[in-house]
């Protein structure tokens, strides 16, 4: 683990004592060399192997592909906002990038924690990065309000968690996830194992995000430059998924009825935020309302926690948050063009930038699940595990992926193949970063198509 | 007295009259100046739009919760996910019926016969 969190905590140097020419490059080259280092966790593992452990951290199977997702991403964030800082003084810059690596080292601590303690305080601390980044370098005035939003939802809904593992440890005198698991099942009354489950799960639910407390999301997805949109998505979102799978083990008994209206909530998500995808205005909310629809099955298929769903859970998340993370890049090469999100004024950009529409088409077709992708593997494990769960889920999961490939559709036909819009005098050609951009999206998609067994969750 | 035009109901009005043509014309024409302008900005602005956008983008802050509101939203909101939780827990706590009373069929269909 050091040989990933060390150089990452060591690019701090990097950024303050390279010189202004060449800056960001060296943080670039560094941070692919940390990803690379990074692939030799992803081996397929079986279900109870932790590897590299030491007394505080650990990898497990869920952690180890959501450990190389988020050392994958911070590259491809730097080279995203390259662009959007060029005309910023160096030192804010510089600001900028320390901030992304204060953020990229909490994320590596909260994947590989083992104590449930520090995997709750990296959690937590997360979250000042990111609001600094949306608050700080974001676009519009609304960002203040978005921030907010998204700091205060999750606060609020993490703090019964603190509560909560606070007793747990009363409880069981220790707090490590290998133990928590084989400890003996709560007998407490259902009144304070209801109290229990509900503060656990809070917080995960919040950040998932559940549908009725999905406000944030979109106002922080909108608002946040595009390194906060990278990171928020693929990332940040899936810290809640992976603290449902953590935590839910351990409240066992209580988990049969308590769970059933989150998941109608997720399930129901799914299809109202495909619908209201349908209905936006502004690119980046409906890439934003499209991750809450996946994360709705992310949060069902945890909340079962079967090992179908595990397995389809994590290989959504991962292929979700590459798709996600390249769509959010996507929109915002149109945003850096014209300084507006509206779908409706870039249109027709197949005549303008025909290679930029084949990663359009590319990232669309990924998004609405098509085979042999692995969105589609974790989409169809997940709805698969549900029809188990309970049948009649079918008929709401088949809807929800009819309406995904709607508004996939929409939003490619929209943006490649509309009207020209006249007001458009003149655009700039796509240049050779953003095509690397784009193909460092994808080619991970394409390699884990070949072999998803690295990203399954150690059941095959 | 004095003559005030009106235009009948049988006839669509001049063109030469309508106030909403001139507001027009001159509208398309200052975007033509704009598009064709050699030193042009590189995006030509439409206020038009950009109030369209906005009043899309704050609905909810000029929300204010009236009987029909609540009712739709009570109705879309809340209904369909007491209704499919109450499908989803009939459903499971047969099977858990089933189950205990050993009637319960784990695998209802054969692989291979």
């Amino acid at each position: 683990m050091l040989k990933i969190i060390i150089p990452t905590i060591f690019l701090l140097p990097v950024i303050l004592l390279s010189n202004p020419k060449s800056t960001w490059m060296n943080f670039f080259i560094n941070n692919l060399l940390i990803s690379a280092t990074s692939l030799t966790i992803l081996k397929p593992q079986i279900n109870t192997e932790w590897k590299f452990s030491s007394p505080y951290t650990g990898l497990d199977h869920i952690s180890s592909p959501l450990l190389v997702l988020t050392t994958w991403l911070l590259p491809l964030m730097t080279l995203a906002s390259q662009n959007s800082l060029k005309k910023e003084p160096y030192e804010r810059k510089q600001l900028f990038l320390i901030t992304l690596t204060l953020l990229q080292t909490f994320l590596l601590g909260a994947f590989c924690a083992t104590d449930l303690a520090l995997f709750y305080i990296m959690f937590e601390a997360t979250l000042i990065p990111t609001l600094i980044i949306i608050t700080r370098w974001g676009n519009q005035p609304e960002r203040l309000n978005a921030g907010m939003y998204f700091l205060f939802y999750t606060l609020t809904a993490s703090l019964p968690l603190l509560i909560a593992l606070l007793t747990l440890y009363n409880l069981n005198n220790t707090l490590l996830i290998t133990i928590l698991h084989f400890l003996p099942q709560n007998t407490n009354p259902p009144s304070t194992s209801f109290f229990l489950w509900g503060a656990c799960m809070m917080a995960f639910l919040v950040k998932m995000p559940l549908y009725g407390l999905h406000l944030w999301l979109p106002k922080a997805h909108v608002e946040a430059p595009i390194a906060g949109s990278m990171v928020l998505a693929a990332i940040l979102l899936k810290l809640g998924g992976y603290g449902i799978i953590r935590t839910i083990t351990m409240l066992t008994p209580m988990t049969k009825t308590m769970s059933i209206p989150f998941i109608t909530l997720s399930l129901w998500g799914v299809v109202m935020t495909s619908l209201i995808c349908l209905r936006q205005t502004d690119l980046k909310s409906l890439i934003a309302y499209s991750s809450v629809s996946h994360m709705g099955l992310v949060t069902a298929a945890s909340l079962i926690h079967t090992e179908w769903s595990l397995t389809g859970a994590i290989i959504l998340m991962v292929a979700h948050g590459l798709v996600s993370s390249a769509l959010f890049c996507l929109s915002n090469f149109n945003y850096e063009r014209i300084n507006n999100r509206t779908l409706l004024l870039v249109r027709s950009m197949q005549l303008i930038m025909p290679l930029l529409s084949t990663w359009w088409l590319l990232f669309n077709l990924l998004n609405m699940a098509l085979p042999p992708t692995i969105n589609l593997m974790g989409e169809l494990l997940i709805i698969t595990a549900m029809f188990n769960w309970s049948p009649p889920t079918i008929l709401i999961t088949g809807a929800g992926v009819v309406l995904t490939a709607c508004y996939s559709l929409h939003m490619f036909l929209t943006t490649q193949h509309s009207k020209f819009s006249n007001h458009l005098a003149s655009m700039q050609m796509t240049n050779t970063r953003e095509h690397l951009l784009m193909s460092l999206h994808m080619i991970p998609m394409v390699l884990l198509m070949f072999k998803p067994e690295l990203v399954w969750s150690g059941t095959y | 007295l004095s003559f005030i035009y009106v235009p009948s109901p049988f006839a669509m009005l001049l063109a030469t009259l309508d106030p909403r043509l001139a507001i027009r014309a001159r509208l398309k024409h200052e975007f033509q100046l704009k598009l064709n302008d050699p030193q042009h900005p590189q995006i030509i602005e439409d206020p038009a739009m950009t109030h369209w956008v906005y009043a899309r983008m704050n609905i909810y802050p000029n929300f204010h919760p009236t009987p029909k509101n609540s009712l739709l939203g009570a109705f879309w909101g809340i209904g369909p996910v007491l209704f499919w939780w109450s499908i989803f827990k009939t459903e499971r706590d047969y099977r858990e019926r089933l189950m205990k009373e050993g009637k319960y069929e784990w695998s209802p269909f054969q692989i291979c016969s």
